[in-house]
């Protein structure tokens, strides 16, 4: 990767003049200087409320307390709330992710073909990603709701169902509803992610496999993906955290009911937080970034390994 | 294509093809439908129409009842305006900053770049809710509480770092060669930053504008913490004002929601190419 | 080596341009809140400059504000050197955004009790406002209920902490409609066996039609602590009158055989009752539920009343006094919601003064007339029509068998874990209606739970 880079202003092994340095240092500092004052140093404090007993009810008896927090949090029991939200979250971002990636893909291949009016096409289906995850929620809510929503009338019409699905409030629906507001939020993001790989694949490749007489599948398999594929890897990867940080449409629909059924890591943590225990909270956040950096980790090593092919 | 050889391949390409329509057709239903759901609501006047089950598709009196309550009594043109500035000034200056940031972190070799690069990166994992109770007391202490300067410095904090991160995988495919030339002729470095390479990737910075600019329109959670006054308040808060103890008033909020998502829904319809492209090689370099 | 000088140099650089940064905001930041109320202060002895009272709504709604606006504005036509900042935020976050404030010291002279108040209060945040009170010719005219709500945080028995805006008292809602076409007589005085046999019989999901709107959502678990007051016998309370969560011997409620009968009761209302959404209602769907006749009983406050004038013909429904429990008592609650005077205020008297202004018969009638609420003073109560017409007269129904209920008083907000351990609550009592823990493994769960801490914090309620 570092041979392809080309780089400015450093013939190897010189000493760097003082000029590059203040250049860089000017160019840098606004932007690194925002980042750290306004995020990493209020997240640092966060973090330090994970070690200390921090409860909004009680300021005055604040105090460190090691790792009680995350103790409270991991210890085992019929009654410990964590271990579901982890389950609960595998379950959100991969239901979410796959069918985002899946429906995305075929799209994408489908709008390969010109035809009339696919730029039009292409811009109305951009529109669910211009809109807050917040009132996306808001939005499925109203229509997944139980008693009188317009999904219940549509498959009540179909005679797919006989009587009002609770959507929302029964464990076994509530997720795959929140699932299904989040991928229909999400399958734009792939959508045009594809279609622009896939414009970097070279048409002679397909017409040199025609002359072959090769098929549609064995086409895509042999010329589609492989170059198409660090795009998939890297989006995808970039996607859970997104799915992972991102709870609002949870918050909107069903707030992590019923139950607990639909309550992720992030809507845990929030969740917490409006019940005052700042240390707890802290502590689910600590858990959530130290998954993340790990994921982090995972996504630079397979960027370096996928532009050094 | 034109080499196909049609009569080997007419019935796979007709199944191709019908279900090439079928598919095409059903996504869109599906993508446009919440969409139809939210103006059908948002003209019915009545709260019976609104909870008729079965629901009613085509209101009887349609009536712009609630885009008039939002509009005029909602004070929504104000928060209209609010939103804004709100998202457009950071969304502006922040590019800016992340501009040199990234061009910085993509053309010069130093110790520690990585390390930038990285922090840079790692604050898209932070989940944002750990920081805001102690975000919330430095801003207080710094008096910029329930200000304009307060908002605008904490969106531009949000959007600057997967700025600084897509900026510079766009000024990574950018060949450095020009720049180099211009620099042996003697041009400085800034001149060489804003007349030759700005210009080379400028389809990128205009969608991470574009993106910047969805995304702090969109913003919640930080408005409705760091603004209290009436007059600073963004739409969105206005929105979620809606949700109240005794109604969730579903016809205002729908009528205000299609109103908020309009100026974004166009942006995104207008700069569609220059999303795309920027969008994909902020991914592949990310 | 070079190398990294070089970068313990870039980090120098970077934390100095931080701390630059963050020092000069500083500065400034400090320089304003002094200087700023200092000004004024001068100005309002001297009777000169204008004054800012911040005042902070937790229960924000659009005729909620109309009408605090409505007040505010008058108020200053009379005061011209004051100016009221009325903040509404949305009221999913109003709460949060009031500690939020005033763990930070932002200016906020006047705050709604709302949901947070023992926070407020457990931290210094608010002021008792007796001095500021003394010779309110309001005193006199205060209901009863009123009262106790003034002093009800006061662990010394006279602090008053707040001047309630109004009260919320239960009724038993329930749709005529319902009733007549399953052909139903309502009972004089019901129990809450009653509404179960009755809401069975009126129960056809294939129609979606049910009985009872249920509370599963959000403060669920208070729908089952009233439930479980009417279960209990005279013996089971503390000192023989209140209800503490802990029974004479020190032992949880919880322990006792009818928290068991009551909570199975409790799921029998949900699972042959109600709708299955109801697991996730709060307020705002009861009520939705009540309007769109989905259930045919509703127990909510007052406020409700208003909703269903507006929203529904006065032929189609109407509300009978709480059910008693098989104890024979009934539980009642009393509510309230109140203006409190922040500890950080540079304008008491000011605020005090605008708070009697705030709470004097008139505007406390107008304001509880336009939101719903039960006014605080009895003058309103008696001479206001509005207040002595239709199913208010539910009210004095109860009254006249006032020993027949208890009210149900709130206890556990002394404890730190309380707020935690609240949402916990609601989230477990979910999972015991959805069949996924045992009634007696969830008791025994609360039971430990609280006397853990009563164990390590001791009493900590006041009688």
């Amino acid at each position: 990767m570092r041979k392809r880079e080309e780089l400015l202003y450093r013939p190897p092994k010189r000493k760097p003049k003082k000029k590059d340095v203040i250049f860089i240092l000017l160019m840098l500092l606004p932007a690194a200087a925002m980042t750290i004052w306004l995020i990493y140093y209020p997240i640092g404090r966060g973090i330090t409320m994970s070690f200390q007993e921090y409860n909004l009810y009680n300021l005055n008896n604040i105090k460190f307390i090691g790792f009680e927090n995350f103790g409270d949090l991991l210890k085992p029991g019929p009654f410990n709330a964590f271990y579901g939200t982890v389950k609960n979250t595998i379950i959100y971002v991969f239901g979410s992710l796959i069918p985002q990636v899946l429906f995305g893909f075929i799209l994408a291949l489908l709008l390969q073909k010109r035809f009339r009016g696919r730029s039009l096409y292409q811009g109305i289906i951009f529109f669910p990603w211009a809109v807050s995850g917040f009132i996306i929620g808001i939005m499925w809510r109203w229509m997944f709701n139980g008693s009188g929503g317009v999904i219940n009338d549509f498959f009540m019409r179909l005679g797919v169902i006989s009587e009002p699905v609770s959507w929302l409030s029964s464990e076994s629906t509530a997720m795959l509803s929140v699932i299904i507001a989040n991928v229909w939020y999400g399958i734009p993001f792939f959508v045009i992610m594809i279609t622009a790989a896939l414009q970097s694949v070279p048409m002679d490749l397909y017409e040199a496999a025609d002359v072959d007489g090769a098929g549609a599948l064995v086409k895509f398999r042999v010329i589609t993906l492989p170059h198409i594929k660090s795009v998939l890897i890297l989006t995808t990867l970039l996607r859970v955290i997104w799915i992972f940080n991102g709870p609002e449409t949870i918050f909107a629909m069903t707030n992590g009911g019923p139950a607990g059924s639909t309550q992720i890591m992030t809507s845990y943590m929030y969740s917490l937080i409006t019940s005052l225990d700042y240390g707890r909270a802290s502590a689910v956040g600590v858990i959530c970034t130290l998954i993340l950096v790990a994921y982090a980790l995972l996504y630079l090593r397979i960027s370096r390994f996928t532009s050094e092919e | 294509m034109s080499k196909i050889s049609r009569k080997n391949h007419r019935w796979s390409y007709l199944a191709g093809e019908i279900f090439r329509v079928v598919f095409l057709t059903m996504h869109f239903v599906i993508t446009i439908f919440p969409f139809f759901w939210m103006v059908s609501t948002a003209v019915k006047k009545e709260q019976a129409e609104i909870y008729a089950f079965p629901v009613i598709y085509w209101p009887q009196n349609p009536s712009l009842e609630n885009f008039f309550h939002i509009a005029v009594k909602g004070n929504f043109l104000l928060y209209f305006r609010n939103s804004f500035l709100y998202a457009a000034i950071p969304a502006l200056v922040g590019t800016l900053l992340a501009i040199l940031a990234a061009y910085v972190l993509a053309r010069c070799r130093f110790r520690g770049r990585n390390t930038v690069l990285f922090l840079f990166i790692l604050t898209q994992m932070l989940p944002g809710f750990m920081g805001l109770a102690p975000k919330y007391q430095m801003m207080s202490r710094l008096g910029l509480v329930n200000t304009v300067l307060g908002i605008l410095l904490i969106y531009l904090s949000n959007i600057i770092p997967y700025s600084v991160v897509t900026l510079r995988s766009f000024f990574d495919q950018v060949p450095a060669s020009i720049e180099e030339a211009a620099l042996i002729d003697g041009c400085s470095r800034f001149r060489v930053v804003f007349t030759i390479a700005v210009p080379l990737v400028l389809p990128g910075i205009i969608s991470v504008l574009i993106f910047d600019f969805v995304n702090l329109w969109n913003e919640l959670f930080s408005a409705t913490l760091f603004l209290d006054s009436d007059h600073l308040k963004t739409v969105t808060i206005a929105l979620n004002g809606l949700i109240q103890k005794y109604d969730i008033a579903w016809g205002q909020l729908m009528a205000g929601t299609i109103i908020s998502v309009l100026p974004t829904v166009l942006l995104f319809a207008l700069m569609r190419k220059y999303m795309i492209a920027g969008l994909t090689s902020g991914a592949v370099k990310g | 080596m070079k190398n990294w000088k070089r970068r313990i140099a870039l980090l120098c650089a970077v934390s100095i341009t931080v701390v630059l940064f963050v020092g000069c905001g500083h500065n400034t930041g400090q320089e304003e809140p002094v200087s700023a109320p200092g000004t004024e202060q001068e100005s309002g002895a001297g009777g000169g400059e204008t004054i800012t009272l911040r005042m902070i709504d937790s229960l924000a709604s659009e005729s909620r504000t109309a009408a605090l606006k409505t007040i505010i504005q008058a108020y200053e036509k009379e005061h011209s050197r004051i100016k009221i900042e009325l903040i509404s935020p949305p009221t999913e976050n109003a709460d949060q955004k009031i500690q939020q404030m005033l763990m930070s010291n932002e200016q906020l002279d006047i705050i709604d009790t709302g949901n947070g108040f023992p926070v407020c209060l457990n931290n210094g945040w608010v002021q008792p406002l007796n001095a500021y009170l003394e010779g309110w010719e309001g005193m006199d005219t205060l209901s009863d209920a009123a009262k106790s709500r003034m002093t009800i945080y006061a662990k010394n028995g006279t602090d008053i902490w707040c001047i309630p805006y109004g009260i919320y008292q239960k009724l038993l809602f329930y749709r005529v409609d319902r009733f007549q076409e399953a052909d139903i007589t309502p009972p004089e005085v019901w129990t809450w066996q009653d509404v179960y046999e009755i809401g069975v019989k009126l129960t056809q999901p294939e129609n979606g039609k049910y009985g009872f709107a249920f509370r599963g959502g959000t403060r669920g678990q208070f729908e089952y602590d009233y439930l479980l007051l009417s279960y209990l016998g005279d013996d089971a309370l503390l000192d023989n009158e209140s209800y503490r969560g802990f029974t004479s011997d020190g032992g949880s409620i919880y322990r006792r055989p009818e928290a068991l009968e009551a909570l199975e009761f409790y799921k029998k209302l949900y699972t042959d009752c109600s709708p299955e959404d109801s697991i996730s209602w709060g307020f705002t769907e009861m009520v939705q539920g009540f309007m769109s006749g989905t259930c045919a009983m509703l127990m909510q406050d007052n406020d409700v009343i208003q909703s269903c004038e507006s929203g529904l013909d006065p032929a189609v429904w109407t509300a009978a006094m709480v059910p008693l429990g098989p104890s024979g008592y009934g539980t009642q609650s009393c509510g309230f919601g109140g203006w409190a005077l922040t500890s950080k205020t540079d304008h008491p008297e000011e605020a005090a003064d605008f708070l009697k202004y705030l709470s004097s018969a008139e505007n406390n009638g107008y304001f509880c007339e336009q939101t719903g609420l039960l006014p605080i003073h009895t003058t309103t109560l008696e001479s206001n029509a509005y207040f002595s017409s239709g199913v208010y007269n539910v009210f004095n129904d109860m009254d006249a068998i006032s020993e027949k209920y208890r009210i149900f008083q709130s206890w556990g907000v002394d404890y730190t874990f309380a707020a935690t351990f609240g949402t916990d609550r609601d989230e477990y009592l979910q999972k015991y209606l959805k069949d996924q823990v045992e009634a007696s493994d969830l008791l025994d769960y609360w039971a430990s739970s609280w006397e853990k801490v009563a164990e390590e914090e001791g009493q900590l309620w006041q009688k």
